[in-house]
């Protein structure tokens, strides 16, 4: 017979042990994966690994280390030859040529030819999903021996950078996955098989993904575009971590890199952690509170300029500096610094409360009480605070704000009509590409209408023939003139109360050199450009 | 002489000094909502204001449990938030009362098939846990005080119907409800005039009980995001607001987290001694 007594001790023990395992079981197997540098990042949302669905930042750090692009997105805005080693434009500007590089090989081993470009471009215009928005313009893609050729119905002066999401998958490992579908002879277009699996040549490779909790990748030396020294050779994307999980692991060395909005009170306490180091993914974003103009009474332009007028920006700017890093700067309109259109002669927007009273006298509404819905994403506290600062800002004009928050799936629903829409949504917005177009088509033109981009609803047939013609002009000055005017006639609507632009502040651990973070100069100015961990190094 | 009955009954109960203790706990509550605008050192932080300047201080002499993450001083919006909890408990805990009193009576008294149909629709109410279907509720509509006041009765009044239909099931037959309907008394009247009162000491320690759990179900569901909008002061949400940012500024968690405590603790030992005052057994 056992004489096993339990002990509340050994129960309290046990219980501990048990919970440890089960909440602690994704990130342990981590530290005991040290043998090889494993690089640990943190994400407060999902990630989809099908490469031509996603717009949103997890899916484009997956997009961008797993496959091979056309071209990449440097820093500045540039781009550098990838899988194209060259290209020619035609004198139309219709038809771009694209020369295959030899010698890629996709991760299976076989060989990335011009062809596996055509089915991609084929797959994501076919699928219209994810970011085949950007290739609109394009008739036909054709494969000309070692070149891919496509042809644009007009000139389409976004076209290059627009490739920087063009993923490249492998046509014969995509082919041999079918399954049922809506896409005829391609059946599902190897949609099941690509949110589990990888098809790429990129630096990395998928070993195990689930987009709820966790994906894990790991590094295909033969990248034909080689690594930084020491590149993490282990990578494990933890999904919808929370900042307080984050500031409870990070100093104990279970996390290495942050990707996920984190509150200052929190970067602030990393910042005093030995061993972390805090930096600024600079990629070009606006914080908004959108206003949506086919609700009364912010239908009225005047109502939306006075509750742009009665904003305290200066408060707001108080909280921009965060354990010494900057983690945005004041905006002046719809256009981020830095990004042709910005106009640095525009005055900054500042609270004149006078001036919003007078404005909201001259509206048609002039009078009335006024009750507005708020609605900020749930998994950004930050948010909460923008949206108690208006509530306070907006009570001094006797207009009354209802704030609620709600998770992001909530939000895209709401964004889908324009009664869904609340009065004011918080949304940041930001480049998909390298090209100005990539952010201001998806807010402002009217065939975008029904994103989070464009909960203003916001739309006018002058702002629509801008846009369009944005897209042809190829002088980039003439762009640059076209796209400053855009921005005047966008903020003199006050569509939105354009808060600041955004900088991101990331929590690293000091052993990681992440150069993108760190300095200015090295910064890729899209969402999840700096997020290349083949260009990372693991002092470890 | 006779000692006077309120004494009495007064005696009785404080025989258990941790009741008085919560009797105690109770009346300060109260007192500080009844008066929370002039014994707030910041009443005004109670209502929309921001000050990013002041953010996140910790407990001091000039706040002394410290300000939120917008500047706000926690220790006001904690007495204005027990004024939102027993505004809370009381409509809830009144309404949970009126409703299942209704029902466990009606049930008992009319019998056949109203007793089946009314008792087997509070099984189903009770089947379902609380929070869940108080969620469930709010999950509907846009969170509000209202709502949640509505959400948290709805969940609650089946347990105050079975505690009714159980009390007034072993007094139908007594000779007093005899002596009544033999008199000529209406239903209403015997219901509401005789079976009732009878009922009293028993709701009344198991409103007191409810009070507790009511707050403390409030809590969870503003915890959870589905209780009063900002800027409406409110423990739970206080509570929820710190967690975001522990240990570091660990003031708004715990300080609000033991406003509830406080709260619970009171009304659950008063809940004590009115259960050994009026000598009710279970």
């Amino acid at each position: 017979m056992s004489n096993f007594t339990l002990t509340r001790r050994h129960l309290l023990a046990t219980t501990a042990s048990a919970g440890l395992a089960l909440g602690l079981g994704p990130i342990m197997p981590a530290a005991a994966a040290a043998e090889k540098r494993t690089l640990r990042l943190a994400d407060g949302n999902i990630g989809q690994a099908d490469p031509h669905k996603p717009v949103d930042f997890p899916g484009s750090i997956l997009m961008f280390n797993l496959y091979d692009f056309l071209v990449r997105p440097l820093p500045r805005g540039e781009l550098e030859p990838s899988v194209a080693q060259s290209w020619e434009i035609s004198e139309d500007g219709k038809t771009y040529t694209f020369t295959i590089r030899d010698g890629i090989k996709f991760h299976d081993g076989s060989t990335l030819t011009a062809e596996d470009v055509v089915f991609s471009a084929n797959r994501m215009i076919t699928m219209k999903r994810g970011y085949a928005f950007l290739f609109s313009a394009v008739e036909s893609v054709e494969q000309e021996g070692n070149k891919a050729v496509f042809k644009l119905k007009e000139p389409f002066s976004p076209f290059l950078a627009a490739l920087v999401r063009l993923a490249i998958v492998n046509k014969k490992l995509v082919m041999a996955n079918l399954k049922d579908g809506e896409f005829g002879e391609f059946k599902d277009y190897g949609g099941a098989f690509l949110s589990s699996a990888d098809a790429g040549s990129g630096p990395y490779r998928i070993v195990t993904h689930d987009s709820q909790s966790e994906t894990v990748m790991e590094i295909y030396p033969d990248y034909f575009a080689g690594f930084a020294s020491n590149p993490p050779e282990v990578i494990r994307s933890k999904f919808s971590v929370e900042a307080v999980a984050v500031r409870q692991l990070m100093p104990r060395r279970e996390i290495d890199l942050t990707r996920l909005p984190l509150p200052p009170e929190i970067v602030l306490a990393l910042s005093k952690s030995e061993g972390i180091s805090i930096g600024q993914d600079r990629k070009p974003s606006i914080f908004h509170f959108k206003m949506n103009t086919r609700k009364a009474p912010l239908d009225d332009v005047n109502v939306r300029k006075a509750i742009a007028l009665a904003f305290d920006y200066e408060q707001l700017y108080g909280l921009l500096q965060v354990a010494g890093q900057q983690q945005g700067i004041p905006i002046r309109g719809p256009i981020p610094a830095d990004v042709p259109g910005y106009d640095p002669d525009v005055p900054l927007l500042k609270r004149d409360i006078e001036a919003a009273k007078a404005a909201l006298a001259q509206s048609k509404y002039a009078g009335q009480q006024h009750e507005f819905d708020l609605v900020w994403f749930k998994g950004m506290a930050l948010q909460e605070k923008f949206a108690l600062l208006l509530q306070a800002n907006l009570a001094e004009l006797g207009i009354k704000v209802n704030i609620t928050s709600a998770p992001w799936p909530q939000i895209v629903e709401m964004a889908t009509s324009p009664e869904a829409s609340p009065h004011l949504a918080c949304v940041a917005t930001s480049l998909s590409t390298t090209d100005v177009d990539s952010m201001l088509w998806g807010e402002y033109h009217s065939s975008s209408a029904g994103t989070y981009l464009s909960m203003h609803w916001l739309h006018m047939p002058e702002i629509d023939a801008a846009l369009e013609k944005g897209r042809q002009i190829t002088d980039a000055a003439e762009r640059h003139e076209l796209y400053k005017e855009l921005a005047k006639t966008i903020a003199d609507q006050y569509p939105s109360v354009f808060m600041y632009q955004g900088t991101d502040l990331v929590a690293f651990q000091n052993y990681l050199k992440a150069p993108g973070f760190v300095d200015p100069a090295a910064s890729i100015p899209i969402m999840a450009g700096n997020y290349r961990y083949d260009k990372m190094t693991m002092d470890v | 002489m006779q000692p006077n009955p309120k004494w009495r009954a007064w005696r009785r109960f404080a025989r258990n000094r941790l009741s008085v203790l919560g009797m105690v706990l109770i009346l300060l509550v109260i007192f500080s909502a009844v008066f929370a605008p002039f014994i707030a050192p910041y009443p005004e932080h109670a209502g929309v204001v921001v000050n990013f300047a002041d953010a996140n201080k910790p407990p001091s002499a000039q706040y002394w449990l410290g300000t939120d993450s917008v500047g706000r001083d926690v220790l006001s919006r904690i007495i204005f938030g027990f004024r939102n909890s027993l505004i809370l408990g009381l409509a809830v805990v009144s309404l949970a009362i009126s409703v299942g009193t209704i029902v466990g009576i009606t049930a008992v008294y009319l019998g056949g098939k109203v007793e089946i149909v009314l008792m087997r629709i509070t099984d189903v109410f009770l089947a379902i846990p609380s929070l869940v279907l108080a969620m469930a509720i709010l999950g509907i509509a846009r969170p509000s005080q209202m709502l949640a006041m509505i959400a948290m009765a709805v969940a609650w009044w089946p347990w105050h119907a079975r505690l009714v239909y159980g009390i007034v099931r072993s007094l139908k037959h007594e000779g007093f409800v005899t002596a009544a309907e033999v008199v000529g008394a209406s239903r209403i009247r015997v219901m509401f005039g005789e079976l009732l009162p009878n009922c009293a000491p028993n709701l009344l320690t198991k409103a007191s009980l409810d009070m507790g759990f009511v707050i403390l179900l409030g809590a969870s569901l503003s915890f959870l995001g589905m209780g009063a909008p900002p800027p409406t002061p409110d423990l739970g949400t206080m509570v929820s607001e710190g967690s975001q940012y522990l240990p570091d500024i660990w003031w708004l968690s715990v300080t609000a987290g033991l406003a509830i405590f406080i709260v619970v603790l009171g009304f659950n030992l008063v809940a004590d001694g009115l259960r050994d005052l009026f000598d009710i057994v279970g």
